[in-house]
């Protein structure tokens, strides 16, 4: 019987059974004071147009909801970053914002929404892993002065394409960032994990490979949504590899 | 304490009794549950009464937590406290008795190295070589109580809590953790790893011991918090307080420890297997 239900009685005696039940949902439990640093990082360029852009809209709006309501939703934040339609980009939620803004894009995952990405433009990939490295290290500065510790932060990088500047040359200019995610990930500031989209073709894998060696897979090997399952088991191991690791659901 | 001094401590009539109640529960983390695969933390204890009235009866308790991204963890967190217990038991047993807490430190350094021996000797041997010992990769925290002393060695990211008294926070004690902050969160050190250094052994020497509680890392946070100063400390309303005063009742059904684990409020704070093993001085 609830214990709103009980008090009313004249002279009820709760059963010891009864007063356990009572104390053990009394005892109170303080909100996770650490949290989980997610950054999407998506290839919205023009060759993502069609059903690549269409599966990924699809995907981060059914992967949002789900987020929502998720028991990990106290305690993990996302930030999603955008490169090829408007150059790179920030996003809360269905706004975009100038990247040299000073304003976060983590936001709860409790809150996370998805906006619809348009498909446009050239790959400046490896400006936008910067600049989800950046937004990561800015979160940590803000979480300090919070007094909220964080675990390692990850980053989902989701392309189809080869590396390029502005002006959608190819450029190998994501090879030296290939070293600064290897330190990183020895030091535990991050772990990356990137997904190439098909056509992605063998430059471009190649390029995935080399920036996440142990956790580069092909989107086809599975659904966007599987993220999800990914993410739950980074969270609590981000040494687990996703190449090597038996992930998918049984 | 001398042995005889020891027995005169025990209520009358009941040698052989357990000094202490023991209780313990362990649950499967949200994403384990989902994917069918199993706990990767484990428990255990163990009572050894003695024939002999003038020795205090001891209990030895221990939890593992395994390395989620190896393939053998389940087993091996099984292992580790498995042969904690008996490892700890037979050596209490032929070393009879430290009468110091220094003198049980001392023991259980000892202890603490033929626990680590024998489990990479198992896991070599279960594993098939030296290669597949990572795969064993596990946490362990071993408590000994020996009232008035309480004693522990501990490997990686446990923690152990003290009660004095009747409890309250104020009651309360931290007597060890290793919870890492940070990025290095996600990180520890493993029964599998370079541990020369590594495995944090101590006892204490306390009259007013009443209770002793001890858990993987998955609980740390719903349990302790960080100061300013980088120092871990109990939440100011700690969960293991009303854990405490409810295992002091002999009318406790102990599968309120599931239903505590089962919250959703823990679950939320935890992502993780979660395992506490509690232990109350009995009046």
């Amino acid at each position: 019987m609830p214990a709103h239900q009980r008090s009313a009685g004249a002279g009820y005696n709760p059963t010891s059974q009864e007063r356990y039940v009572d104390a053990i949902d009394g005892i109170s439990i303080p909100p996770p004071n650490y949290r989980v640093l997610v950054v999407l990082c998506v290839d919205t360029s023009s060759s993502m147009r069609g059903e690549a852009i269409s599966k990924l809209n699809d995907a981060l709006h059914s992967w949002a909801h789900s987020m929502n309501n998720h028991s990990m939703a106290a305690s993990t934040e996302f930030a999603l970053i955008t490169f090829g339609a408007g150059g790179v980009l920030k996003w809360r939620g269905t706004e975009s914002f100038d990247p040299r803004s000073d304003r976060t894009p983590f936001v709860s995952a409790r809150e996370f929404t998805a906006p619809v990405l348009p498909a446009d433009g050239v790959t400046p990939l490896t400006k936008a892993v910067r600049l989800g490295i950046d937004v990561i290290e800015a979160r940590k500065r803000q979480l300090t002065q919070e007094r909220v510790t964080w675990r390692r932060p990850l980053m989902w990088l989701v392309t189809d394409g080869r590396p390029t500047d502005d002006q959608g040359h190819f450029t190998p200019d994501w090879q030296p960032l290939a070293g600064e995610i290897r330190a990183l990930e020895q030091r535990r500031k991050l772990t990356l994990f990137a997904i190439g989209v098909p056509p992605i073709d063998a430059v471009g894998q190649e390029t995935l490979r080399q920036l996440a060696p142990d956790n580069y897979r092909i989107y086809g090997e599975f659904d966007f949504n599987d993220i999800l399952i990914l993410l739950e088991r980074s969270v609590e191991d981000p040494n687990r590899s996703i190449r090597t690791a038996e992930w998918k659901e049984s | 304490m001398p042995a005889a001094e020891a027995a005169a401590r025990r209520p009358a009539g009941q040698v052989g009794r357990p000094r202490w109640r023991v209780r313990g529960a362990t649950m499967q983390g949200y994403d384990h549950v989902r994917s069918g695969s199993w706990c990767e933390d484990a428990f255990a204890h163990t009572h050894l009464p003695f024939d002999d009235p003038s020795r205090p009866d001891i209990h030895i308790l221990a939890v593992a937590d395994g390395a989620g991204s190896r393939t053998r963890s389940a087993d091996g967190s099984r292992l580790a406290v498995s042969t904690a217990l008996s490892v700890v038991e037979r050596g209490i047993r032929a070393h009879w008795q430290p009468e110091s807490a220094p003198d049980w430190a001392a023991l259980l350094q000892h202890l603490s190295d033929q626990v680590i021996t024998t489990f990479l000797d198992v896991a070599r041997a279960v594993g098939g070589g030296d290669q597949a010992v990572g795969d064993f990769a596990t946490t362990l925290t071993t408590v000994v109580l020996a009232h008035p002393v309480v004693g522990y060695f501990s490997v990686g990211d446990g923690f152990v809590i003290i009660r004095t008294g009747s409890g309250g926070r104020s009651n309360l004690h931290l007597v060890d953790s290793a919870v890492a902050a940070a990025e290095d969160a996600s990180s520890t050190t493993f029964l599998t790893s370079n541990t020369a250094g590594a495995v944090r052994v101590s006892a204490i020497y306390d009259e007013a011991i009443t209770g002793a509680f001890l858990s993987t890392d998955g609980l740390a946070y719903t349990t302790l918090a960080r100061g300013e100063d980088g120092q871990l400390s109990l939440v100011e309303e700690p969960m293991v307080d009303t854990v405490f005063r409810l295992l002091d009742r002999d009318d406790f059904d102990p599968l309120g420890l599931l239903r505590l684990l089962q919250r959703d409020d823990v679950i939320a704070a935890t992502q993780d297997d979660t395992t506490l093993l509690a232990a109350v001085l009995r009046p």
